[in-house]
């Protein structure tokens, strides 16, 4: 995993882009965000989370994590007018977690690119359940915490990343 | 500007839902909709659209690649990419690869005009 003060800024980033995400695409306003560095014992995925691996400097997981009525008034706004499938909602619902999170990640890394070298990143995962990661003594934890009027999303950056599988259980 | 037949790949299904209403509210028609890199190689030739929108990260082949075969295959094909990916060596890649434009996501329907424009002045 990068640098402590490179992992501070790209989650700074991140969280900077993902206010802006929340306002012009879903009208969404963050009332407060707070930050934590690795001195968690463990984070607590809520019911549904998006992840991507990236690679470069950072070899780490991303992860978006957001409570139940919040993702529903994104997933509500984000696809205001299309024609959608009421019987597909979940799915419809996984799946703007996960472009959400695409779209943030590859707005942010623009700013991080090094020796004119692309970072790569996967595309997004879903883990639809809630569940408690603890840490362990070689794992680190970052988090910020951005609260709306219909609740918390957790941004999460967990590595080294070949610690964990794509569900984010250790291997 | 003249209706365009337009293809569209993306493997969120919301993404291409958003994009083809944008294009249709700009009086394009969509006349294909591929989730993957390969399932746009495959229906290039049957579709014969007068443009493609492209993502890049997909499963099967990312989009980079898909534009590198259409293009081998279709010198004249008009790729535009539409993908979150901004990194200048992405879109060197994706230039490389023989795509034409290229718009950062989420799109505003005006830049998404813009660049449609542009693309078919100059290559349609």
């Amino acid at each position: 995993m990068g640098h402590t003060l490179n992992v501070k800024r790209l989650i700074d980033v991140i969280t900077d882009k993902t206010i802006s995400f929340l306002d012009k695409e879903a009208s969404l306003k963050v009332i407060d965000k707070k930050f934590k560095v690795n001195d968690m014992p463990y984070m607590d995925l809520e019911n549904i989370s998006s992840l991507i691996s990236i690679g470069g400097d950072f070899n780490a997981y991303i992860v978006f994590s957001f409570d139940k009525d919040l993702i529903f008034q994104i997933f509500k706004k984000y696809t205001k007018g299309l024609d959608l499938v009421p019987e597909e909602q979940e799915a419809d619902i996984e799946e703007t977690a996960g472009e959400m999170l695409n779209i943030i990640i590859g707005n942010t890394l623009t700013l991080f690119q090094s020796n004119g070298k692309a970072i790569h990143f996967s595309p997004p995962i879903i883990i639809p359940e809630a569940k408690r990661i603890i840490r362990y003594h070689k794992a680190k934890f970052f988090q910020s915490a951005l609260n709306t009027d219909y609740g918390t999303m957790r941004i999460f950056l967990v590595g080294p990343k070949e610690l964990f599988n794509d569900a984010l259980d250790y291997l | 500007m003249e209706a365009l037949n337009i293809m569209v790949v993306d493997d969120s299904k919301i993404t291409l839902k958003k994009l083809s209403k944008a294009l249709e509210e700009l009086g394009h028609n969509v006349v294909q909709i591929a989730r993957s890199g390969k399932e746009a190689v495959d229906l290039y030739e049957r579709v014969n659209p007068d443009l493609v929108t492209m993502d890049i990260t997909m499963p099967d082949m990312n989009g980079i690649e898909a534009t590198r075969q259409i293009r081998s295959q279709y010198k004249d094909a008009i790729i535009i990419m539409v993908t979150s990916h901004g990194q200048e060596q992405m879109v060197m890649d994706a230039i490389a690869a023989g795509a034409r434009g290229y718009i950062l996501k989420p799109f505003e329907n005006k830049k998404l005009e813009e660049s449609i424009k542009k693309v078919i002045q100059r290559y349609g």
